[in-house]
């Protein structure tokens, strides 16, 4: 990276710290108006469906790392988890969380541990409900082809960093229920766009947490993005204006 | 938020990191790279976990012969196998080689090749669950790229290749850059969220 770039990368991160703390700790009490994603919405109605049939609901973290590129989608993933294992974990079949990494599948445990304790059931916490499903991106595939028909799932979600082998794993869910999905690699949001029954694009795979309250930082950062997408785009096309005029 | 010795252990490991990718200091070069190097050392020992984990789970399933049991045999004895034969021989013994390109990959390659099929049937069956007109569109696209790229019997379509070649260059390049701002700002706020100590997915 030059230095120009790092300066860049510098200034648009302390932008965006600055508006997350800004978000966050102005109107602390309200919580922002969020434009409808039909995804989350399933989201949200898969998992009250759930709890009051008593069925079970997949939580595909991906094959992802907490050390690469992808650790942010895992992250989303892990959010989505706390919330959707405090809700379901009064139902009978608590949601089942699916990774391929040691370290993924030992913070899935303790976001279970922790949401058995706050809704005070820690009798009823199994350690294996964060599982790992396999080992490498089509060992996780296959491997969690099989959790929707043999572990009675009527809902999947695939949030979490996942390639082309997504698709297998939303078809497979499709088949027992209902599937929402969504990625970071673009070739593989493309192929969750047909195998899933509501796929979140782009960016509406971060602003899970916001749309189910996991904490005010979450709709904080979805406002955060809002304004410096802006800003860039405004960059993009002053810059290009500025080239083709032949100033730069 | 709730600030405890592990919370600020992390975001203090965090801002070191960050500081140390954008100043070239060589000490802080040094306690970023001993940083990173534990954190791969503890990724290796959470992989053994994670193989653990995943005998747990088939070998629960065998013990309650839930369904799908079968395969979970399957799998514990291809597990033991594989990490015998890699333990005794090593990873570049013609054994442990064997394995990988005559079991590993030929299966990988099958799943390639069903994702293939799987995904020609999902594209015909999200018409009829999600008639929309982006659907319409998607599908549309994909029939005129798939024309203009197959190679046809006894017809050449100079035209659709052309058109073929625009929507790859031009609206899909467009696109697909749109997608990567919005997910590059999505991991950074992902990324602030935790070294600000706002999302903590570990102890909390």
């Amino acid at each position: 990276m030059g230095a120009m770039e790092s300066v860049l990368a510098l200034v648009v991160g302390l932008l965006l710290a600055g508006l997350i703390l800004f978000f966050t700790f102005l109107r602390r009490g309200q919580w922002p108006t969020l434009r409808r994603l039909s995804a989350l919405d399933a989201l949200s109605a898969d998992l009250g469906r759930s709890v009051e049939s008593g069925t079970r609901l997949h939580l595909s973290l991906g094959d992802g790392t907490l050390y690469g590129p992808e650790a942010s989608a895992t992250l989303v993933g892990l959010a989505t988890l706390s919330q959707i294992a405090k809700a379901g974990s009064v139902s009978d079949k608590p949601p089942l969380a699916t990774s391929a990494d040691g370290a993924v599948a030992l913070l899935s445990q303790d976001v279970y541990r922790v949401a058995f304790r706050h809704q005070r059931a820690e009798d009823r916490y199994d350690p294996l409900l964060g599982r790992i499903a396999g080992l490498g991106p089509f060992g996780y595939a296959a491997g969690t082809m099989h959790t929707a028909p043999d572990e009675d799932v009527t809902a999947t979600l695939v949030i979490g960093p996942q390639g082309r082998e997504a698709a297998l794993v939303a078809e497979a869910g499709s088949r027992r229920g209902h599937v929402v999905g969504g990625t970071l690699d673009p070739v593989a949001q493309a192929l969750l766009y047909v195998s899933a029954d509501n796929p979140l694009i782009g960016e509406e795979l971060f602003a899970t947490g916001a749309y189910l309250k996991v904490n005010r930082a979450h709709a904080a950062s979805v406002q955060a993005q809002d304004i410096v997408r802006w800003v860039v785009i405004a960059a993009a096309i002053a810059l290009a204006a500025l080239g083709t005029v032949g100033i730069l | 938020m709730k600030f405890n010795v592990s919370v600020v252990v992390a975001i203090a490991t965090g801002l070191i990191t960050l500081v140390a990718y954008f100043i070239p200091l060589a000490p802080l070069q040094a306690v970023r790279g001993a940083l990173l190097q534990s954190g791969a050392i503890l990724a290796t020992v959470a992989l053994m976990l994670g193989a653990g984990n995943l005998l747990s789970v088939h070998a629960r399933k065998i013990r309650d012969r839930k369904p799908g049991h079968l395969y979970s045999i399957f799998l514990v004895i291809s597990l033991l196998s594989v990490f015998i034969v890699v333990t005794i021989f090593g990873t570049q013994h013609p054994y442990s080689v064997w394995i990988v390109t005559q079991v590993q990959q030929p299966l990988e390659v099958a799943l390639t090749g069903l994702l293939a099929g799987v995904l020609v049937i999902a594209g015909v069956r999200v018409m009829f669950r999600r008639p929309h007109w982006s659907t319409y569109l998607f599908f549309v696209t994909a029939v005129i790229v798939l024309l203009g790229t197959a190679p046809l019997p006894f017809v050449a379509i100079p035209v659709l290749q052309g058109f073929r070649n625009w929507l790859a260059q031009v609206p899909a390049v467009g696109g697909g850059r749109g997608l990567l701002l919005g997910i590059a700002l999505g991991a950074a706020t992902t990324g602030l969220r935790v070294l600000m100590g706002f999302d903590q997915p570990y102890q909390r």
